[in-house]
């Protein structure tokens, strides 16, 4: 009974020979079984399936049409597409600067051995990579409210305009969603420093003291060095994750993106097109783009990588 | 000497300090909002303390929607994801640590190389699958595709190839236990620091999860968390009551936060567990 359940495994695995060594891998095939059964079946399938659907035209329902690159000319001529993208790029470029600086400089006060209360800060900070992402998006259109909100209210003590952030022309929702995405993050990418630069070890900073290395010194000839691997590991996950923001700009631009759509991101607008109006190539080819920003980010990343080793 | 010193100190506090605030602002306030009326939080200046309304904001919750229940779901299928993760995912792991068997590198190569893809792009296709399956508006769909995780895959595998060593499966052998068996009965109980790790970020992720319920769910009763709360806001024109909102918002966050705050240590590590995906 045992021997009929492993051949089953084996032929479903590999169908060509090898037969004897595959019978006796039984044990080890029956427990990746069940993961690789999913994994064809919700990962592996539908990246493949969404290479050939950009290529169709569909509706989800009726007969596909095979529609060569049309769907890509198309793209090429949608100007809401390229609004998608510019607003996807811009928010992942603009977003990181303040983020990844401000996640070194508190990792570096935390590291430094200064202060106190080094578990509670990291907890603080740490605390929105656990939250909702759509409650927090609520929270934030509270904080930016045209009449009740927080900043307004700061920014008319101060004597100024409020500010319509998320109505008007738009032009101020990208900010609101950058600082919700710096709010959300920052806590994460520091304790990936944090961990970094507490791996560092202590003979350096030792040596350099013995030596009268000044604090700046240290940070710029040792810490910075040392971690930068770590700082370009995390910028490349943070920007690929951005390719695919969703549930803040949903939240607080809607499915329209907002005014003149300033807070449309590709991934929105994705959804947009596949699950409001049945377009289900012309979405698979946005897919595609996303897939290649991706492949651009991660092949420029290892470049870099080898020009530094 | 000393004074520059404390300047310093006072400097470096002010700054993490600063930063510390305003993340725990927004959570803060909107734990205040949650207990005042609408009217109230759209009064200026806008209130920042806690307020009287909080039994009234939690009873209209609960009578006007269904939120009991969609919290019910939220914990239903965060704990069925988890626990399906963790079986497949050890199991997995461990085949790919402890075993060699054929056509072993290029099946690991297969599952690594889908770590780098934004796999949420390909949500098209993903959907066609669950619709030809016939789990649309189904929670089985937010349970059972989530536990092909080649990131869970991956973390127990390191796991287990660093912390278990071969010598215990020869003993377990040895002891006369069926090979098939030697996982269950001798390696699974070593690894709950592997479990509980990759179980935090499964179910906070599980939890969180907005888009692919937005796709799969469509009757009320099924909703989860994040849907309950987008389906609050309802139609810009009319206006949302906020209040209500903002209580929804607490509860849906609330669980999650406490938990993290009793072992913060425990969240953190499996939380940055996600980020030696690369």
């Amino acid at each position: 009974m045992q021997m009929g359940y492993a051949e089953t495994v084996g032929t479903n695995r590999k169908p060509r020979g090898l037969g004897r060594r595959m019978i006796n891998s039984w044990v080890p095939y029956s427990y990746i079984a069940p993961f690789y059964v999913l994994f064809l079946v919700f990962m592996a399938f539908p990246i493949l399936f969404s290479f050939y659907l950009s290529f169709q035209s569909w509706d989800g329902l009726s007969a596909m049409r095979f529609s060569g690159l049309a769907n890509f000319t198309r793209i090429a001529q949608d100007p809401v597409f390229w609004t998608a993208l510019y607003n996807t790029l811009f928010i992942g470029v603009v977003a990181h600067i303040p983020m990844l600086s401000f996640a070194l400089i508190v990792a570096f006060i935390l590291d430094s051995g200064f202060i106190r209360f080094r578990h509670f800060f990291r907890t603080i900070y740490f605390l929105p990579v656990v939250a909702s992402s759509v409650a927090i998006s609520l929270v934030f259109m509270n904080v930016f409210g045209f009449r009740g909100g927080l900043i307004n209210l700061i920014i008319m003590a101060f004597g100024g305009e409020r500010i319509n952030w998320l109505g008007g022309q738009g032009e101020w929702v990208r900010t609101v969603i950058m600082t919700v995405f710096i709010w959300r993050w920052v806590g994460w990418n520091m304790v990936i420093y944090l961990a970094g630069l507490q791996s560092i070890p202590n003979e350096l900073y030792d040596s350099a003291r013995i030596d009268g290395a000044s604090w700046p010194q240290v940070l710029f000839r040792i810490s910075l060095p040392l971690i930068k691997p770590v700082v370009l590991f995390s910028f490349v996950l943070s920007v690929v994750g951005t390719f695919t923001l969703f549930d803040e700009p949903f939240v607080l631009a809607g499915l329209e993106g907002g005014p003149n759509r300033m807070g449309l991101t590709l991934m929105v607008y994705l959804y947009r097109n596949a699950f409001r109006f049945s377009r289900f190539g012309y979405a698979s080819s946005i897919a595609l783009v996303i897939m290649l920003l991706t492949i651009i980010v991660a092949v420029m990343n290892i470049r870099f990588f080898r020009e530094k080793v | 000497m000393t004074r520059t010193n404390l300047l310093n100190r006072a400097i470096l506090y002010l700054i993490i300090g600063t930063g510390a605030f305003c993340i725990a602002f927004p959570i803060y306030w909107m734990f205040a909002l949650a207990t005042h009326s609408t009217i109230n939080i759209f009064s200026y200046p806008p209130p920042l303390g806690f307020g009287d309304q909080v039994v009234r904001n939690f009873t209209v919750l609960f009578d006007s929607i269904s939120y009991a229940r969609h919290m019910w779901n939220s914990v239903f299928v965060a704990a069925a994801n988890v626990l399906l993760i963790l079986i497949f995912c050890s199991m997995g792991g461990y085949a790919f640590a402890m075993y060699t068997f054929p056509g072993k590198r290029w099946m690991f190569a297969l599952c690594l190389s889908t770590l780098m893809i934004p796999w949420i792009a390909n949500i098209i296709p993903w959907f066609i699958v669950i619709r030809e399956i016939g789990w649309v508006d189904n929670h089985l769909a937010l349970i059972v595709p989530g536990a092909a995780n080649a990131f869970g895959i991956f973390w127990m595998r390191q796991y287990i190839s660093s912390s278990v060593h071969p010598q215990l499966l020869d003993q377990a052998r040895v002891d006369g236990c069926h090979e098939w068996l030697i996982f269950f009965r001798v390696v699974a109980p070593t690894l709950t620091p592997a479990f509980s790790a990759l179980g935090i970020f499964s179910f906070v992720t599980s939890w969180n999860n907005f888009i692919v319920p937005l796709i799969v769910l469509r009757s009320d009763r099924l909703l989860t968390l994040p849907l309950s709360l987008v389906q609050l806001t309802g139609d810009p024109r009319r206006g949302t009551d906020v209040a209500i909102l903002m209580m929804a918002a607490s509860l849906a966050i609330l669980p999650i936060v406490i938990a993290f705050l009793i072992s913060s240590r425990k969240f953190i590590a499996g939380m940055m567990a996600g980020a030696i995906k690369g």
